[in-house]
């Protein structure tokens, strides 16, 4: 017996609208940051995790934003808060943040705080979550795992750079990165990646990225570091034995 | 009658024209007004919109405010009311600050002409035509992309304004040269060549002219012949072309003549030799504004750092450091003990010239408005909405929204107890 059409659309409503009452905020959202003189299209990609968790990236293509993992995620029934961490995180107020709460089905609205402005928010579900999982560091040769050291010039001045790495237990390698020019600066290391004789670290707080290939018999990493815009060849050299 | 008419005339060119008449006051640039200006903000005495942003800095004489704006126009306005006396129409942007001398406003245009106009009807007296006006420019200029493109500098914001002395005016150009003009008839006297753009306003002190240039030079000139005295070399920057160029315009003072360069230091050399006496370093940070001098002391402001600071002329040891919000292009103004200065956040300060402690400050609408969150909620810039990208035009479009919040590139003038100055948002504003 074929059941009739009206049976089927109902029944698919209501597993549709179970699947929603289950996860409603899971999904691509697609909306605007309403900044006075400047409205800043959005898209944010959310999805439930294992343990409860979810996870989260966010695109914003007038600023070259793509992928950027949402930090400080937290999703309730009817609310969705997170940071962007050092993404569009302003020195003197801190990272940039999104408060926003379900206004009916499909539809979310609140407020961005960003180098201590705050603009309205309104998003629109549209279809499901695409979220994007950021790169993770790998582990690198026991003979890489010491300490590094390189020079460049910059800006007319010397400039000494220090590379540590290490291998942590889980979460593959760490990087602890300084730079002394007129000041020490210690740089933070986001992600290091080993990929055959190829080694790169990324720094987005302040958009470092070292890339090199490992050369005599693991005495130099020889490559670029680029600092924003500029591409600097840089030499780093072994100091320490390796671990 | 005649007669009379030629002995004022050779009155104001026999020497150095009277203290608010051209850039940074007069011929030396020292920017010290003989006045005491506001302590205290009071209250917006006047605006004069204008078509579009000023750069230029205002001047005075006989009750009239001189400025260019980058509509085009060069302005005499009403110093008590603002309202308009004239305006006289020029081939481009005028972000040079008149001079005026001998009843004549003296001032260049982006059309790469020069201009001699009547003070009191706005006509042309005459008009001098140079090889041509450009901005510095620069391939991977501040690391901007593509490498191989070369692009114009956006922050080459100023036009060289001249200075008048010894019946010449004197003005650089983008075309690279210095020009010493007959201030009367506006005959070429002669003309130096330097290896790059020069937006340096040139000052004068005893039959000398020192002015720099975007080449790294720095240049002392026989303000007769035109013959080199000395040069003196900054800083370069093959790579990017950020730290090198005399974008500052210098000071003399007691034989020596302090400038700021953009290789981040501020110098002082001495007049006669061009021997480097110190130089202050500005910590990577470019010295733009053109210092100036009083009490021993000479105050200076830098770019990206944004500091306030003051140094002994003598030593350039450090006396007064203050952390400012955004970059400082506008030269600060001295009047009794007050240091006036504009800041790109489209602030005006006003600091005790002892202490550096900020007395009072003006925010402009534009400021205030803050579209696009080009400001932060403390009104620094917000550098990551304003730069996401390095590439193409994106840097050129970063610095135009940064300079839509009324930025104040223009160097206070201070008459009386009300305080003159241009912002970006268009208008010439009078504070008292």
């Amino acid at each position: 017996m074929r059941p009739p059409l009206v049976t089927i659309v109902g029944l698919l409503a209501l597993a549709a609208s179970q699947a929603n009452a289950a996860q409603p905020l899971e999904g691509r959202w697609v909306g605007e940051v309403d900044i006075p003189g400047r409205e800043l299209p959005l898209i944010v990609d959310l999805a439930p995790a294992v343990g409860g968790r979810w996870v989260g990236s966010l695109v914003i293509p007038g600023l070259g934003i793509k992928g950027a993992p949402l930090a400080d995620l937290v999703v309730t029934e009817t609310d969705v808060s997170f940071g962007l961490g050092s993404v569009l995180a302003s020195p003197s107020q801190g990272p940039a943040v999104f408060k926003v709460r379900v206004q009916s089905a499909g539809r979310m609205a609140g407020e961005m705080r960003q180098a201590g402005n705050v603009a309205p928010v309104a998003l629109t579900r549209e279809g499901p979550g695409q979220v994007e999982v950021p790169p993770r560091s790998t582990s690198v040769a026991p003979e890489l795992a010491t300490q590094w050291s390189g020079e460049f010039e910059l800006g007319g001045y010397p400039r000494q750079m220090t590379l540590t790495l290490e291998n942590r237990d889980a979460g593959g390698a760490q990087a602890k990165l300084v730079i002394v020019g007129k000041r020490t600066s210690d740089i933070p290391v986001d992600l290091v990646i080993q990929d055959g004789t190829l080694v790169r670290l990324e720094s987005s707080a302040t958009q470092i990225v070292f890339e090199g290939r490992v050369r005599q018999e693991a005495r130099e990493i020889a490559g670029t570091m680029e600092l924003g815009p500029l591409e600097i060849p840089l030499v780093l050299r072994r100091v320490g034995r390796g671990s | 009658m005649a007669s009379r008419v030629v002995a004022i005339a050779l009155a104001a060119f026999s020497g150095v024209a009277v203290a608010q008449s051209m850039f940074r006051g007069d011929a030396a640039h020292q920017a010290v007004y003989s006045t005491d200006g506001p302590r205290q903000f009071h209250r917006v005495k006047w605006t004069f919109p204008t078509g579009d942003q000023i750069v230029s800095s205002p001047v005075y004489q006989n009750g009239a405010i001189y400025f260019g704006s980058d509509d085009g126009y060069v302005y005499a306005v009403d110093a008590s009311d603002g309202t308009q006396r004239w305006k006289y129409k020029t081939g481009g942007p005028v972000p040079a600050t008149p001079a005026v001398a001998g009843g004549v406003v003296y001032v260049g245009s982006y059309d790469g002409k020069f201009y001699a106009l009547d003070a009191t009807t706005g006509k042309a007296r005459w008009k001098f035509a140079t090889d041509g006006e450009r901005r510095f420019e620069a391939k991977n200029l501040h690391g901007m992309l593509p490498k191989n493109q070369t692009i114009a500098d956006p922050f080459d914001v100023f036009l060289s304004s001249p200075v008048v002395a010894q019946g010449a005016v004197y003005f650089g150009s983008g075309d690279g040269h210095l020009y010493a003009l007959d201030a009367s008839s506006g005959a070429l006297n002669w003309k130096f060549k330097t290896g790059d753009v020069v937006h340096s306003s040139p000052a004068y002190a005893d039959g000398v002219v020192y002015f720099g240039s975007w080449d790294s030079y720095f240049y002392a000139v026989d303000a007769k012949t035109g013959a080199q005295r000395w040069r003196f070399q900054g800083g370069e920057d093959a790579a990017i072309h950020n730290q090198v160029g005399f974008q500052s315009s210098p000071a003399v003072v007691d034989g020596i003549v302090y400038t700021g360069c953009r290789d981040a230091k501020l110098y002082a050399l001495d007049a006669a030799t061009g021997r480097e006496k110190w130089h202050f370093d500005a910590a990577a940070s470019w010295v733009i504004t053109s210092p100036a001098v009083a009490q021993g002391k000479v105050i200076f402001g830098t770019s990206d750092s944004s500091l306030y600071l003051v140094v002994d002329a003598k030593t350039g040891k450090e006396i007064v450091r203050e952390q400012g919000k955004a970059y400082v292009f506008s030269s600060p103004a001295i009047a009794g003990n007050t240091v006036y200065g504009g800041v790109l956040n489209g602030t005006l300060e006003a600091r005790d010239l002892a202490s550096g402690e900020l007395l009072w400050e003006f925010q402009t609408d534009a400021s205030k408005r803050n579209a696009g969150w080009v400001l932060t909620a403390d009104r620094r810039f917000n550098a990551p909405l304003l730069y996401p990208s390095s590439w193409r035009e994106a840097p050129i479009v970063a610095t135009a929204r940064q300079f839509s919040v009324g930025s104040i590139f223009s160097s206070p003038l201070v008459v009386g107890a009300t305080v003159y100055f241009g912002s970006t948002d268009g208008s010439l504003y009078a504070l008292e």
